[in-house]
């Protein structure tokens, strides 16, 4: 059977037999790519430092994954290795330019008008100028329920952090972009 | 503020004032926000939530307006398998085993066990063939449980019967057959006590008549026979005097 149309629990036995390992492993990359790329697209902003981003979330996977204890979903896993290796990312830059973290997500703003497909009128790139404002964590919330739809429960896994706090935290998300947008 | 100047308080000279400001329009869209922010709690999904959050922000398209570059999640894969091939860590399967033990790797493409000769060509068509009996599980069932039941009720009537003694005899065993009844029937121990009085006495009648007879027969031994029966005349007709007599007084 080929290892693209196995659920995660049957790629997981896969990844864990030597002789399946490394055909398991590349499906799994199939599998999550995009949602993992864009999830840290949208934090990163830049395709290189998303693409950096990416590929050290898969050594870890691929590191990783043999003591993955399968309490939580391998997609909910996922999502908390991309997203702490994304706040990691985002903290050595801090700490490679020196700089306070508030001028780093300015410098993201920046780099998302810099994009040669920027256009300033448009409600999509509004929306990411919005984003890019909102603190780290509360940014990460925000891109998981509105672009993922991911479900409360299954982010509280992903974060580390209870469901009132996250629905509490994009609720406010919301109407602060929307302010932004009006008044932009 | 009154009480306040009565204490003396500093702050009596103040007139309260609100340094504070609050948007346009905040207290009369107060409600309606409250109201949706509920709605939003309550969404059955992200779709309904963002709705009643911001039908603004539901209106724009989610499509991504930043670019990738072409190919880059086909060849994404590949480079990352390359990544980890070059790190110092990563070892193949047989890499791993030829480090761990080279005489288990050298044995691992020996095969010692032999097969007969078109054994798996066999093996598919004889699988093919072979019918799978379907075997209905209720019935088996029912059946079983009818089984079951029969042997659970002759073990349990063989149980009843060992342990349930018979009615004791009340001839050999009185104190049996008083243990077995004495809590049954109050007549059953009264037939029990009037068998038991009548029997006892005919015994102990009897042992008395017995052992009366040997001492009359001991103590007369030296008595002669004529001197007796010139007693037992004289007896008699003392006997008949006194019936006589009971008869005339009543």
């Amino acid at each position: 059977m080929a290892l693209t149309t196995l659920s995660d629990s049957e790629l997981l036995v896969e990844f864990r037999n030597p002789v399946t390992k490394e055909k398991a492993f590349t499906s799994i990359i199939k599998k999550y790519q995009e949602k993992l790329y864009w999830h840290l697209r949208r934090m990163v902003v830049d395709h290189d430092d998303a693409n950096d981003v990416l590929q050290n979330v898969m050594i870890r996977v691929w590191n990783g994954l043999e003591n993955f204890r399968e309490d939580s979903q391998l997609y909910t896993w996922l999502y908390r290795v991309a997203t702490n290796e994304c706040l990691t990312f985002l903290e050595q830059q801090k700490k490679r330019s020196a700089v306070s973290l508030s001028d780093v997500e300015s410098g993201l703003e920046n780099k998302i008008k810099a994009d040669r497909h920027f256009d300033g009128n448009k409600l999509e790139w509004k929306l990411q100028l919005a984003i890019q404002r909102l603190p780290e964590k509360q940014r990460i919330v925000f891109q998981l329920r509105y672009y993922d739809e991911m479900p409360y429960e299954q982010m509280s896994r992903a974060l580390e952090t209870s469901e009132g706090a996250l629905k509490a935290s994009y609720h406010h998300a919301v109407k602060k972009i929307e302010d932004y947008i009006k008044n932009h | 503020m009154n009480e306040l100047k009565d204490i003396g308080s500093a702050l009596g000279n103040f007139s309260p004032q609100n340094i504070y400001t609050v948007p346009n329009g905040y207290f009369e869209g107060l409600p309606t926000q409250i109201l949706n922010r509920i709605k939003a709690l309550e969404a059955a999904d992200a779709k309904e939530e963002l709705e009643n959050l911001s039908p603004f922000l539901s209106s724009i398209s989610k499509e991504m307006p930043y670019s990738v570059p072409v190919d880059y999640f086909q060849d994404l894969s590949e480079n990352i398998s390359e990544q980890i091939s070059k790190h110092a860590d990563y070892q193949t399967s047989e890499e791993e085993i030829e480090s761990l033990s080279p005489l288990l790797s050298s044995l691992k493409n020996k095969n010692p066990y032999s097969v007969p000769a078109g054994y798996f060509e066999s093996l598919e068509t004889k699988t093919e063939k072979k019918e799978t009996i379907v075997v209905s599980i209720t019935k088996r069932k029912w059946y079983r449980l009818a089984v079951a039941a029969a042997i659970i009720g002759v073990i349990a009537i063989g149980g009843l019967l060992f342990i349930k003694p018979g009615q004791p005899d009340i001839d050999t065993n009185p104190q049996g057959w008083i243990s077995k009844n004495l809590k049954e029937s109050p007549e059953k121990i009264d037939e029990f006590v009037t068998l038991t009085k009548d029997d006892s006495n005919e015994k102990v009648e009897d042992e008395t008549d017995a052992s009366k007879q040997a001492e009359i027969k001991e103590l007369m031994k030296d008595v002669p026979e004529k001197d007796i029966e010139e007693f037992l005349n004289d007896a008699v007709a003392l006997e008949s005097n006194s019936d006589e007599e009971g008869i005339m007084n009543e």
